[in-house]
């Protein structure tokens, strides 16, 4: 029982006698295995739900009883289900406000007059709200669907379901099949100047034939369609067809079918494009295909497909549930859990027949609210950054919309309302508990704080091991990461062209000296030949030196490292090649990149400093060398830019003078002592990546999320 | 802009027409009612036509009859013209006082041409209590009338109408106006005379009935255009109309009409004929009402009878047995019990309603007077009266309902006075757009504020007060003594003549002697007990000899639910320079502390206490009318198809 049984009110409408107008008719619809009535306004093509109860009084409304007499009938007729007078009147109310009744005995002028302001109003404050989301109705389509009608009706029918379903089906296997060459680069692809003109002319084709799915579809289950427009949705133009009239039709498959034919159309455009796009050869048409697969396949899913926007799935997901207006049901239901759980208010109602719908409309309404506000925020700074200043008007108007609002609503409830009246003290109990216990968790239990970096292997004086002379790597002796002393041989480089030269030499001296024994005569030609014997020797010693040094050996004692990577015997080096360098424990660190906004913490508070390399499980303890005073945009290592792997975003439009790159922000270097890497015993490339973690003092996550707010606001309005 | 003469008769009836208020216009309003002019300000504004009003009468003051009468004629022409315009206002103040000077002796005070410049405005006058405001009304409510707008004065009871109407007539008379009281006993066709005359007085009640009388009459008729239609056509028969419109208002004792007594609506109900209850059903529900224990099968919460579980379990078996169509419903079933309940044991006799003459009468809670032409909804009436064991009455039907705060809002121009505004200041204006003017007081007050007494016990209370009664009765002076309620004033009576104390009752059973109780209370040593708002407006007034011994003591026991009737109590001592004082005595025990939780009722001072649950019961009664009112509107909203509103 909702309120008393008389209405204080019930003078004024008891003998009024109302009948239902022509253009209304009442269908009765199925949901949830109970029998519902629908009155359908042919007219306004406006569908209205009423219970078995309410169909009662509605159907006795014939111009020949008043009210009065209505209600003696029914409170006899249903018994305990009875309606109060104050439910009558707000039944008769309802139809009243969508027109469907007649037979007053004199119209309020004033009132009508006052409605249809009202209503005219509204649509304009429906603008104001949501400048986000503005319906432009364009023109009445009926006519041509009607006459467009016979041509697609064989489509809609089991057989046309297979043939959808086949051509789906062998799309899927198609794109399965060329799967790689379809996903490569897609971004580039996609985002191409040319292409995105491509896209812009497709897009509306498609979703035109996606609104006449819809329209299609809607007169199949016997409405009628008398609006076709244009959303702006984001400033992006989306067609839309008014297809309420659908809801009049009693089988529910059919008004799914109506929900989903927009997707379908376009999931079987989506199909044909793929199997056109495997066929044909490189050239327009493929790229044709290629964006209609785009638009029609992937953004059809991933926007009308989701039900928990009011989109084409949240309709078909609505009547496979069998609860329409699915949306304002689960947030009335769930306005009803907080009054009758939390408050413990017994005078509400819910809005559920049954548990399992109950549990449907809560779910429903938290998921479609976390994810609008995911959605919306991501709308708002979209548009913020980039429409500057009408955008952040725009966002701000939105955000308010959508979040203040509410807010300012439920606290306007919690302080004057009257409807909290008498539980206010336990819905600011609950709402103070849940600030309180969220402000706690933020800003007062502390959580684990670490700063993650990415690093590279450096050497505070790295001694390098080049090659003396070019030949093919013949022997190592030695592995990277390996300790060694100084004198140590390390590899040895055969270098056949010097034996020759040497032997070569060694011939011309003795053919030198051979000539010098022959004309022993010739002073004159003896005393040239001696001359000429003493740079050849000369060259020798130097052919001699150099076949000794194939023979790498370490120049000092300490860890050879091979920062390029262990060369592959038999592979020819040239002379002067840095093969290895040898360090000296002591003088390895983790050279890092730190962002400005991290330094201070990182030089003042430092707990802990975790090392671990990639592709391994365990970490190794480091600490903190020392920090560069001054910000640079130097990057020490291309390893920690982004085209390296690493976090460093590199200015793509300015290089250093040596051609290294420059980072696009400052960044401080900061160096890790590694001593404890080494002893793990992990093979330590220089110039390799380090994964470095800087744990500090363990801190609330309010104070983070404010300071990573506040540095986001800062840096995305550039203020 | 000058007040305008609309025109006024039965059939055109001018009022204001009311929109439903936008969703911006409570903010507004409320933003509003917080941002004023300081009253300094205000005061200073009105005070500046007091010269002219004064050069206006050094004037008249030396014309002789002929040649006032000749000035008035003037007048009342250059008014009709004109309108009432700022200047002819100060011409027409200053000859209202000149005629009042020397029809009644009594010249308007500066403090009175303020208070009546700032009801000519359209605002509510705050004027100390016992500073003439029934003098005050006849500056604005005889420079409209000579302007030839229907003038309504609105009070609280038939006793203050008739009174004030009778002490004014004279200066009425001599500015050639006609005055009228509508009282209660009054036939149809006096009250239309009565409503005919240029200035009316009358009760708050009277006017609101009269008005949805007129509107039943009228019926679908409601636009002057479509009245005229149906007269021609002989649908309507206006010579049983009997409001000439809506024109001008001036409502004595505001914050009482407007606020207190606007908690709820007006309703105005009809025969419905003896078959429309069945007295049998309504003897089953007691029956059934009877057998149900309180906490097992109902509960009582803030005032209200709640059915539980184990009540509705109850129910329905009985209801099973019983049979018969009025069982039938669940909703039905459980209103009927649910009543029955109320019969049983939320009224109770002598606090909610007398037995006088067999018939079942009930007690106005706010005055203490009983109302004897009304009666409860829905069969509840019946049921006490077979409780009683009287003869059922016969059953009423709902003909129409209309709320003060409509209705007022309906008038053209809207006025008031009252000894006690500024709590409800921002109220008055978010519900009537009515701005208040405190008005200084002609004579500074000799009122002396005695200490709170504060005891443990009620009877410790009746004792006390029987004692200081004795003591300042001695002493020569009058005592009144105010209670909460009915029952109060009877132990308190009951206790007093135990004691041997001659005394005055002044309730709801002896208000046909009222005017005599009021004229003895300032004899000396005479003692009164009232109920509440028993002799609200009027003057006590004092011998000589009282006046000398310290004039009238004023005992409040125990705080009403309002602070400002607190204050109107005591405004019943040392009026216009008199000496008198006043008292507060309170007990644990007070009612009026259930308003606070458990723990609330531990902390602080009982004074503090006490003030606190009045404060809140302030706040709850505020928002019981906000609510009223929000309701008004919205159902109206939702009432659209009814095609008409009251």
């Amino acid at each position: 029982m909702a309120g008393p049984l008389f209405s204080q009110h019930w003078h004024r409408v008891a003998d009024l006698r109302l009948r239902l107008r022509h253009h209304a008719s009442l269908h009765r619809h199925e949901y949830r295995g109970e029998p519902w009535y629908v009155l359908h306004d042919t007219l306004t093509g406006q569908v209205h739900r009423f219970t078995p109860e309410a169909y009662q009084i509605v159907g006795r409304l014939d111009g020949k009883r008043t009210l009065s007499e209505i209600w003696d009938q029914v409170s006899a007729s249903l018994g305990d289900a009875m309606p109060t007078q104050q439910e009558l009147i707000a039944l008769i109310g309802r139809l009243h406000g969508a027109n469907v009744l007649s037979g007053y005995g004199d119209i309020d002028i004033d009132e009508l007059s006052r409605r249809q302001t009202k209503q005219k109003r509204g649509k304009w404050l429906q603008l104001v709200r949501s400048p986000l989301g503005i319906r432009i109705p364009l023109l009445d389509p009926e006519r041509f669907i009607a006459a467009s009608y016979p041509l697609v009706r064989p489509f809609i029918s089991p057989l046309g379901g297979v043939l959808w379903l086949a051509t789906l089906l062998l799309a899927l296997v198609v794109a399965g099949v060329h799967w790689q060459s379809l996903t490569d680069n897609l971004a580039d692809r996609v985002f191409g100047i040319g292409n995105l003109l491509m896209l812009a002319l497709i897009y509306p084709l498609i979703k035109a034939l996606h609104e006449l799915g819809h329209a299609w579809a809607t007169k199949d289950a016997g409405g009628e369609v008398h609006e076709v427009g244009v959303m702006l949705l984001v400033f992006f133009p989306v067609p839309y067809v008014d297809a309420s009239a659908a809801a009049a039709c009693p089988d529910k498959s059919r008004r799914m079918l109506v929900g989903a034919a927009g997707i379908m159309v376009e999931l079987f455009l989506a199909s044909l494009a793929m199997l056109v796009w495997a066929a044909a050869e490189p050239g327009l048409l493929r790229a044709v295909a290629f964006n209609v697969m785009l638009i029609a396949g992937v953004s059809t899913l991933l926007f009308n497909g989701n039900p928990l926007l009011r989109f084409d799935a949240y309709y078909v997901l609505a009547d496979y549930l069998e609860i329409p207006n699915l949306f304002n049901r689960a947030n009335q239901q769930l306005t009803y859990a907080v009054k009758r759980y939390l408050l413990g208010r017994r005078d509400v109602t819910s809005q559920a027949r049954s548990r399992r719908e109950a549990c449907w409309l809560v779910s429903y309404a938290v998921a479609s609210f976390a994810y609008r506000l995911m959605i919306m925020v991501a709308i708002a700074v979209f548009v913020a950054t980039k429409y500057l200043f009408v955008g952040v008007i725009l966002a701000l108007w939105s955000v308010t919309m959508t979040l203040l609002l509410p807010l300012f609503k439920m606290l306007k409830a919690m302080t004057v309302d009257d409807s909290l009246q008498g539980s206010r003290g336990r819905a600011w109990g609950w709402l103070l508990a849940s600030l309180t216990a969220v402000a706690l968790l933020l800003f007062l239990v502390p959580l684990p704080y670490a700063t993650h970096v990415h690093g590279v292997v450096d050497s505070r004086e790295p001694a390098q091991v080049r090659v003396g002379v070019s030949g093919e790597l013949a022997e190592l002796w030695v592995e990277d990461g390996q300790e060694v002393t100084a004198g140590d041989p390390l590899m040895r480089i055969t270098a056949p062209e010097l034996g020759v030269e040497v032997r070569l030499l060694e011939a011309r001296i003795r053919q030198i000296q051979q000539e010098l024994v022959a004309n022993v005569r010739d002073a004159q030609a003896a005393a040239i030949l001696r001359e000429t014997l003493v740079p050849v020797e000369r060259q020798l010693d130097d052919a001699r030196q150099r076949a000794a040094a194939t023979v790498v050996i370490s120049p000092h004692t300490g860890l050879m490292l091979m920062p390029e990577g262990v060369p592959r015997l038999g592979s020819y080096l040239h002379r002067g090649t840095a093969v290895a360098s040898v360090v000296r424990p002591e003088d390895l660190r983790i050279r890092t990149l730190l962002p400005a906004h991290v330094v201070e913490r990182v030089r003042d508070d430092t707990r802990r400093v975790q090392l671990r390399l990639p592709g391994h499980e365990w970490d190794a303890a480091g600490s903190l060398l020392w920090v560069s005073p001054s910000s640079d945009h130097a990057i020490p290592s291309p390893v920690l830019s982004v085209q390296g792997g690493g976090h460093v975003a590199v200015d793509p439009s300015a290089t250093t003078d040596d051609g290294s790159p420059r980072a696009f922000r400052r960044h401080y270097l900061a160096d890790f002592a590694a001593g404890e890497l080494l002893q793990e015993g992990g093979s330590l490339h220089l110039g390799g990546r380090v994964h470095v973690r800087i744990e500090h003092a363990p801190e609330p996550l309010g104070y983070r999320l404010w300071r990573d707010l506040r540095r986001s606001f800062l840096r995305l309005f550039e203020l | 802009m000058p007040l305008l003469k609309l025109p006024g008769d039965v059939l055109t009836r001018p009022e204001r027409t009311l929109l439903p208020p936008g969703s911006l216009e409570r903010p507004w309003h409320w933003l509003r009612s917080k941002l004023h002019r300081p009253a300094a300000i205000r005061r200073l504004g009105l005070r500046s036509q007091l010269p002219g009003i004064h050069r206006h009468a050094a004037r008249l003051a030396s014309l002789d009859v002929q040649v006032l009468a000749e000035e008035r004629d003037g007048l009342r022409l250059a008014l009709a013209r004109q309108g009432v315009t700022p200047r002819l206002a100060r011409h027409a103040f200053a000859l209202v006082r000149e005629v009042s000077r020397r029809e009644l002796g009594m010249a308007h005070h500066d403090v009175q041409l303020l208070g009546g410049l700032a009801m000519l405005g359209g605002r509510i006058a705050e004027m100390h209590t016992g500073e003439g405001k029934t003098l005050t009304a006849t500056l604005p409510a005889a420079t409209a009338a000579l302007a030839g707008i229907p003038v309504h004065v609105i009070t609280v009871n038939d006793y203050l109408a008739a009174r004030d109407a009778e002490l004014m007539t004279p200066v009425y008379r001599a500015l050639g106006l006609s005055v009228a009281a509508v009282v209660h006993e009054m036939p149809p066709h006096e009250r239309r005379a009565a409503y005919a005359a240029d200035v009316v007085y009358c009760t708050n009640k009277e006017l609101v009935f009269d008005y949805l009388r007129d509107t039943q009459l009228l019926g679908r008729h409601r636009h002057p255009l479509q009245a005229h239609a149906a007269r021609l056509v002989g649908e309507l028969q206006d010579e049983r109309l009997l409001l000439r419109g809506l024109h001008f208002a001036i409502v004595d004792e505001a914050d009482s009409v407007m606020l207190d007594e606007a908690r709820t609506p007006l309703i105005l109900s009809g025969p419905a004929g003896k078959d429309a209850l069945d007295i049998a059903l309504l003897d089953q529900a007691l029956a059934l009402a009877a057998e149900f224990e309180e906490d097992t099968h109902f509960v009582r919460e803030s005032g209200q009878i709640h059915l539980t579980e184990r009540g509705r379990e109850r129910l329905t078996e009985r209801a099973q047995a019983l049979g018969g169509g009025g069982w039938v419903g669940r909703s039905r079933r459980e209103w009927l019990v649910q009543q029955a309940l109320v019969a049983r044991h939320h009224f109770q006799r002598d606090h909610h309603y007398l037995v006088r003459d067999g018939k079942v009468q009930i007690i106005d809670e706010h005055t203490g007077r009983v109302m004897a032409d009304r009666s409860w909804e829905k069969g509840l009436q019946q049921m006490i009266e077979r409780l009683e064991g009287c003869e059922p009455s016969d059953p009423n039907v709902t003909l129409a309902r209309l709320t003060y705060q409509r209705f007022f809002r309906r008038y053209h121009h809207l006025s008031g006075m009252t000894g006690t505004a500024r709590e409800v200041r921002g109220e008055l204006w978010r519900t009537y757009r009515l701005r208040v003017v405190a008005i200084p007081p002609h004579r500074p007050s000799k009122r002396q504020h005695w200490p709170t007494i504060s005891l443990a016990r009620q009877a410790d209370k009746w004792q006390w007060i029987a004692t200081r009664v004795q003591e300042i009765a001695g002493q020569g002076r009058a005592v009144l003594v105010t209670t909460v309620n009915l029952a109060d004033s009877e132990a308190l009576s009951q206790r007093l003549a135990e004691a041997g104390i001659e005394h005055a009752m002044l309730n709801a059973r002896q208000d046909a002697e009222e005017a005599d109780t009021v004229a003895r209370a300032g004899r000396r040593g005479a003692v009164t007990v009232a109920t509440s708002m028993a002799g609200r407006g009027t003057d006590i007034s004092l011998e000589e000899e009282v006046k000398r011994a310290g004039g009238l003591h004023v005992i409040v026991a125990g705080h009403h639910d309002a602070s400002r009737v607190d204050r109107q109590i005591a405004g019943r001592c040392a009026r216009q320079g008199d000496p008198g004082s006043v008292e507060l005595v309170v007990c644990e025990e007070e009612a009026l502390l259930d308003e606070l939780t458990e723990w609330q009722r531990r902390m602080g001072q009982l004074p503090t206490r006490l003030k606190r649950a009045q404060r809140r019961r302030e706040a709850r009664h505020a928002r019981e009318r906000a609510r009223l009112l929000e309701a008004d509107w919205r159902e109206d909203e939702q009432l659209g198809f009814s095609g008409k509103s009251e």
